[in-house]
């Protein structure tokens, strides 16, 4: 609490352009005003977009859910012979991958927050996609040295 | 109190979002890395494997040869189990050898070789996922000051976390006692290893043939003939079964009765097992940190501490619990269907 009540003193301190010059740049990256009563705050901050209705929340909680019930279908197609097994493969992932966003951007915000954070996950998913490419050439080398000497014919 | 309020809203030099939204953030990049690392390690070494599996498949599904391959090795197989079975007329039909080649020939242990359910996996999806539903409520419910119900949708996110992690127990479990563990699981049968198998496959079957009404009659005379081969060929001027065939009779046997207490062959099996156990295991760690950050807030809505000021603190927790969610999405795919 002690910490908290110096930080605010020393921010008290600040010359007043500066502090309204951040100002203006919040509201240009759609913050509110600094300073807000308790109950203005937490409207405030719902309108902002700190969190988008319930409704929404449901329908996204049952896109998840029924997503779950897809590749959990597409599984069982695969095991019945009725898709191959690449087909199921790139099915399941891309349901995956559509699961992953939904939570990211509504659940997590991203909705609002992604051009305030964007900067630290493109470069970590760049960096994430990497790892695999770079890893790629061992697996199919692999192959390729397989195919080189068991499968050529006598 | 009404410090903290201004506190959360006050601007600081640098970014557009508060300091704890920056960190955890930077948190997650790093855990983004961490997992991605994890994930690409497995999808590696399930993909990488330069060598066949097993002499009697070898090359199979590598290339458009893969079905010559196939029924080659399925000619051999069948041979095989032909000339194992002179003494007795218990030789498998087309389709089981069929069904034994294409177990045999998998670069990798399929779901269910190495006891992965798949409804089991999908069950604690939708839990992870409710648990993700209820965090975002708590969320909704303490920016607009309602602490009662912030705090029931904590505890629900908490025990959701916890059936969670239950579930996980059991599933270990089962690994556990099937002995699948980087180690334990006899994926390669040369040297000293096949000699452990056939000690420990006739012991199996030793201890099955005395508590002989445990399993089904079949089963059971299964088990006998498996066994009185194994021990008999010596004495009828046969060369003994090698571990690699006794390995295919075994998973022959599997196939046909899955729940015998005997030690199958899984190709890969303790790289799987090594794989895994990393990969749910860092999880479930996530999972537990996430418990028990709940548990705090839950402290703190006892002692009626929390309150409107820390939703903050609600929507980092969810953060990272959404995150944790996101892993097991793409965990679950990857270990249990495909």
């Amino acid at each position: 609490m002690s910490e908290e009540k110096r930080e605010e003193s020393q921010e008290e301190t600040k010359p007043q352009e500066e502090e309204k010059a951040e100002a203006e740049a919040h509201t240009e990256h759609g913050d509110e005003k600094p300073v807000e009563d308790k109950e203005a705050h937490a409207s405030s901050s719902h309108a902002e977009g700190h969190g988008p209705a319930v409704g929404v929340y449901t329908a996204i909680f049952a896109a998840l859910s029924v997503f779950t019930l897809l590749s959990f279908a597409f599984n069982g197609a695969m095991q019945s012979g009725m898709i191959s097994a690449m087909t199921s493969f790139a099915l399941i992932m891309g349901v995956a991958v559509i699961k992953a966003c939904l939570v990211a951007i509504v659940f997590m915000h991203l909705m609002f927050d992604w051009k305030r954070v964007y900067f630290m996950i493109i470069p970590a998913i760049v960096l994430g996609l990497l790892i695999l490419i770079v890893l790629l050439p061992d697996i199919v080398l692999g192959w390729k040295s397989v195919a080189a000497h068991e499968l050529t014919p006598p | 109190m009404a410090h903290a309020v201004q506190e959360e809203k006050r601007l600081h030099m640098g970014l557009p979002i508060p300091n704890g939204k920056l960190a955890m953030w930077l948190f997650l990049v790093t855990e983004i890395m961490f997992f991605t690392a994890l994930i690409g390690t497995y999808i590696v070494l399930r993909n990488g494997q330069p060598i066949p599996v097993h002499d009697l498949v070898a090359g199979m599904d590598q290339d458009g040869n893969g079905e010559i391959a196939r029924s080659e090795a399925r000619g051999e197989i069948a041979d095989l189990f032909e000339h194992g079975d002179q003494d007795n007329n218990g030789s498998l039909s087309e389709h089981e050898v069929g069904q034994i080649a294409s177990v045999l020939s998998l670069p990798w242990p399929s779901p269910h070789q190495v006891h992965l359910i798949e409804w089991i996996g999908a069950l604690n999806t939708f839990v992870l996922i409710c648990s993700s539903f209820s965090v975002v409520l708590a969320h909704h419910a303490i920016t607009h000051g309602d602490v009662k119900k912030t705090t029931i949708y904590i505890t629900i996110t908490l025990a959701l976390g916890a059936v969670f992690l239950v579930v996980k127990a059991f599933e270990y479990n089962s690994k556990f006692s099937h002995h699948i563990l980087p180690g334990y699981v006899f994926d390669r049968l040369d040297g000293s290893r096949g000699a452990q198998y056939l000690a420990k496959v006739q012991a199996e079957l030793t201890e099955i043939k005395e508590h002989a009404d445990h399993v089904s009659a079949e089963a059971a005379a299964d088990c006998d003939k498996l066994l009185r081969e194994l021990t008999a060929r010596e004495k009828e001027g046969l060369r003994s079964l090698t571990p690699e065939e006794l390995g295919l009779r075994v998973n022959a046997l599997l196939e046909k009765h899955p729940d015998l207490h005997l030690t199958p062959v899984i190709p890969w099996g303790n790289m799987w097992a090594s794989c895994y156990f990393a990969m749910t295991g860092f999880h479930a760690l996530h999972v537990l940190g996430g418990l028990v950050v709940f548990a705090i807030i839950l402290l703190m809505a006892f002692f009626g501490t929390l309150g409107a000021q820390h939703a903050g603190l609600i929507e980092l927790t969810g953060l990272y619990w959404h995150f944790v969610d996101i892993v097991w999405i793409f965990l679950f795919p990857l270990l249990y269907l495909v």
